[in-house]
């Protein structure tokens, strides 16, 4: 009886973890620790607005890393974000370009980093210079506008 | 005049019974472990609390997941976003719906039992007689049934999670006809496991522990009437209700 009733009791505990695995495999993500065994790099750009503290960094469409933080400079009023990157991914040329795109047309903002071709790679820590900041549709939209109205 | 004072004096009740509580539960937890024989209760316990409620936590599961995505999916069409259905539906479970749910199930059926299954011992003087062959009944009664239902909520949740996700997938993929490996791939991308999943189950734990005190609370120290037995058991569902409610929005707002 006793017996019985322990490995009915330990079957509804596994049970319970199966149940829980599933949904950490099956409908969830379970972060990767880019903290852990990824490297730093910081990039200022003059607009990122719509971009959110662990978005996706992507090179090519593939996620290689996470954005971390994201904090205005005080004196040149940009802002700096500070990425972690995937350390299978180390050598980045020194020319290589980060932007900030969204997914879709209206989806969430992410980094695109497009790497470029120089003998040289950045550093851990080091800064990627050349970068394009958001294009938000809103203001492109009012430009459209205004420049109609200019020309008649 | 009087009406100030029973004011007073039952706002001074309330807080004597938090304290009476929180000893009781304090108890509990540190006796339960004096006996090593608290362990086969404590298989029991479980059996009793976990493995009983399963059908009732599974249908009201299917359910709820099903309900919930024909509704979001009549939303969510006319924004021509019917693929988020399984995103809408895996947020809101496994934050709010699953803990929740589960919490409020759980004292309706096993906190209320709980309750009366104390009171019925107390009307029978059973703790007195076990107090008289010095077996403490904090330790050999309280305690068990603490733990297994602290243990038991969060095991309970990650069922209800599964099972309303299934449901939901069956409704989805079958009933309305989106593309299945859609639904998935939307969820999977969505929830994050750290996030999303794990607060709701770390939520549960605390219901578990406030339902267990409020129950173990009227069925030790409540009348040991007929009447009182039932008095207390309503208690025990309106009570842990209320404060399983009250208690999420402090934890939620507390986590962001």
């Amino acid at each position: 009886m006793h017996k019985s009733i322990n490995f009915i009791v330990g079957l509804f505990v596994v049970f319970a973890f199966i149940c829980l695995g599933m949904v950490a495999l099956r409908a969830s993500t379970v972060e990767p620790m880019f903290q852990n065994q990824g490297y730093r790099l910081y990039a200022r750009f003059d607009d990122i607005s719509g971009l959110n503290v662990h978005a996706p960094i992507r090179i090519a469409g593939v996620k290689i890393g996470v954005v971390e933080s994201i904090e205005l400079l005080p004196k040149s009023y940009q802002a700096k974000v500070t990425m972690v990157i995937d350390t299978r991914f180390k050598n980045l040329p020194i020319d290589t370009s980060v932007s900030v795109a969204t997914e879709g047309l209206l989806g969430s903002k992410y980094l695109e980093v497009t790497p470029g071709f120089d003998d040289g790679f950045i550093k851990s820590g080091g800064e990627i210079t050349q970068t394009v900041s958001s294009i938000s549709l809103e203001k492109l939209i009012g430009k459209l506008a205004t420049s109609f109205v200019m020309e008649k | 005049m009087k009406k100030i004072e029973a004011i007073g004096a039952k706002a001074l009740n309330a807080i004597a019974g938090v304290g009476k509580g929180a000893w009781l539960v304090l108890n509990g937890f540190i006796l339960f472990f004096n006996n090593k024989r608290n362990w086969q209760t404590l298989i029991h316990q479980i059996s009793f609390a976990g493995i009983m409620s399963l059908p009732l936590i599974a249908m009201s599961a299917v359910f709820i997941g099903m309900v919930f995505t024909i509704q979001s999916y009549w939303v969510l069409e006319s924004f021509g976003a019917a693929s988020e259905v399984g995103l809408v539906l895996g947020l809101s479970v496994f934050r709010e719906l699953g803990p929740v749910i589960t919490a409020l199930l759980y004292t309706g059926r096993v906190g209320s039992s709980i309750t009366a299954e104390l009171g019925l011992m107390k009307t029978s003087e059973q703790f007195a007689s076990m107090e008289l062959m010095s077996v403490d009944p904090i330790s050999r009664i309280v305690g068990p049934r603490l733990v297994a239902m602290v243990i038991t909520l969060p095991l309970l949740t990650m069922f209800f999670n599964w099972v309303a996700l299934l449901g939901s997938a069956f409704v989805a993929g079958k009933l309305i006809g989106l593309d299945s490996g859609t639904f998935w791939s939307n969820l999977k991308n969505g929830i994050l496991f750290y996030s999303d999943v794990l607060p709701g189950l770390f939520k549960s734990v605390i219901f578990g522990l406030i339902i267990a005190s409020v129950s173990l609370y009227h069925g030790y120290f409540g009348d040991a009437t007929p009447s009182g037995v039932a008095k207390n058991s309503t208690r025990t569902v309106v009570q842990g209700s209320m404060l399983v409610l009250i208690f999420d929005y402090i934890l939620v707002a507390l986590m962001r």
